[in-house]
């Protein structure tokens, strides 16, 4: 009943040869790191992303701040200089300095404190006027409607990365690699690029692909030299050193 | 060969889950021989292995609380690999068989070592030819040794199923596996 074909002996002896089949140590080793991991814990990434926020800090208020001192120089040189003018012209034109001082138009001056000078007496240059990045935002204009698209930018590269670094908290290696090569193709240079780096050193480091690891390791840290996304790298390089 | 699990006894304590969790981590780590050689005769590819393999863990973990400790643990094993495998293949339809294996160590005795590993390579590409509902019957019955109850129970189908697949997989096996070995030099 059990078959009309009999097996052949050599098939037979091949077949009973797979109940002693020893497999791969290396590979069994690897598998029980992963499955202790994901026992023990939920064990993290170690990379945290950074928080959107309601408006993350971009460069233009941090330029803005720079930027602050100089337009204040400029507002006041132009301002000393439109007064000695009106004292020294003697035209009989009474105008108070400070009344000069309010006919400048800030724009301008600014304008002319961001191009490098802080020559607030130049003629203005109508043309460049128009072109000057003053605040030009509406008066009812929320700061995070000007940095809409970067917080878009950021939630797609969030939704791409997390993936990744949650398959990294279960042990999922290959599948966070799968996430993070998706993240590089579509935003090489994004703003989660430095977390997706640190990422990827996770990734290979818990496939056991050390030497790997540790050459992205060292482009990282090259590329991002101040940063502490791979703090655990050291623990655990010095684990495996004293273990060897 | 039917092999049972006794994991300890725990006790209903606040680090209850804890334990259990322990005694599903010892039980894989005996039976992962078993589980890994299981997933390459079901056709997984040697790159996907580790993955596919983890997959596995996590099911049993999930269902540890279902395996009935009265019976063995490796038809229940299987049963999950069986379907993790099966998943796997339908994502990546793509299923290589034979040609990757590749042994770990070939530094003792090399020549032994080439045969084995043309003999493993020929068994699983006959195995490959087969398909893989019948396959999994195949292997749980002449390698596992499972008996045929036990089988249709862990695979969900009609005993009377079972042993239709398994003759018809027999002959795919055998008419697989003359053809390959006609084909390979090597074969003993």
């Amino acid at each position: 009943m059990l078959g009309d074909r009999p097996l052949s002996s050599l098939a037979r002896e091949l077949l009973e040869r797979e109940r002693d089949q020893r497999e791969d140590e290396a590979l069994k080793v690897r598998a029980m790191q992963r499955a202790r991991a994901t026992v023990q814990r939920d064990r993290p990434s170690g990379v945290d992303f950074k928080s959107v926020g309601p408006a993350p800090l971009p460069a233009r208020p941090r330029r803005l701040m720079r930027t602050l001192p100089l337009i204040a120089a400029a507002v006041a040189v132009a301002g000393l200089a439109a007064a000695g003018a009106s004292f020294y012209s003697g035209n009989g034109e009474k105008q108070a300095p400070m009344a000069s001082l309010m006919k400048l138009k800030v724009p301008r001056a600014r304008h002319v404190a961001v191009g490098g000078g802080l020559v607030g007496t130049a003629p203005p240059n109508d043309a460049t006027l128009e072109r000057a990045p003053v605040q030009t935002r509406a008066p009812g204009a929320t700061p995070e409607s000007a940095h809409a698209p970067s917080v878009k930018q950021y939630a797609t590269e969030l939704a791409l990365l997390e993936p990744a670094r949650s398959s990294i908290g279960h042990g999922n290696y290959g599948a966070a690699l799968t996430a993070i090569e998706q993240h590089r193709r579509e935003f090489p240079n994004g703003q989660l690029s430095e977390e997706r780096e640190a990422l990827r050193v996770r990734a290979l480091w818990g496939l056991g692909q050390r030497p790997a690891a540790l050459a992205a390791a060292k482009v990282f840290r090259r590329r991002y030299p101040r940063s502490g996304l791979l703090s655990w790298l050291k623990s655990q390089s010095d684990q495996s050193d004293q273990t060897q | 060969m039917v092999a049972f699990e006794h994991p300890t006894v725990a006790t209903k304590s606040a680090d209850f889950s804890a334990v259990e969790a322990e005694d599903c981590l010892q039980v894989y780590q005996r039976q992962l021989d078993y589980l890994i050689g299981s997933l390459r005769r079901l056709g997984v590819p040697s790159s996907d292995i580790e993955d596919v393999l983890h997959e596995v863990f996590l099911v049993m973990l999930t269902r540890w609380d279902d395996y009935d400790r009265a019976r063995p643990i490796r038809p229940w094993l299987f049963g999950i690999a069986f379907r993790v495998a099966s998943t796997h293949r339908r994502k990546s339809t793509r299923e290589v068989l034979g040609n990757d294996y590749e042994p770990e160590d070939t530094r003792k005795r090399p020549d032994e070592n080439l045969t084995a590993r043309q003999d493993r390579a020929l068994l699983l590409g006959a195995l490959g030819k087969v398909p893989l509902e019948r396959r999994a019957v195949l292997i749980m019955h002449e390698v596992d040794e499972t008996p045929m109850r036990e089988i249709a129970a862990q695979l969900a189908i009609p005993l009377f199923t079972a042993y239709s697949r398994l003759r018809k997989a027999r002959q795919e096996f055998q008419v697989a596996f003359v053809r390959l070995h006609k084909e390979a030099p090597h074969a003993r």
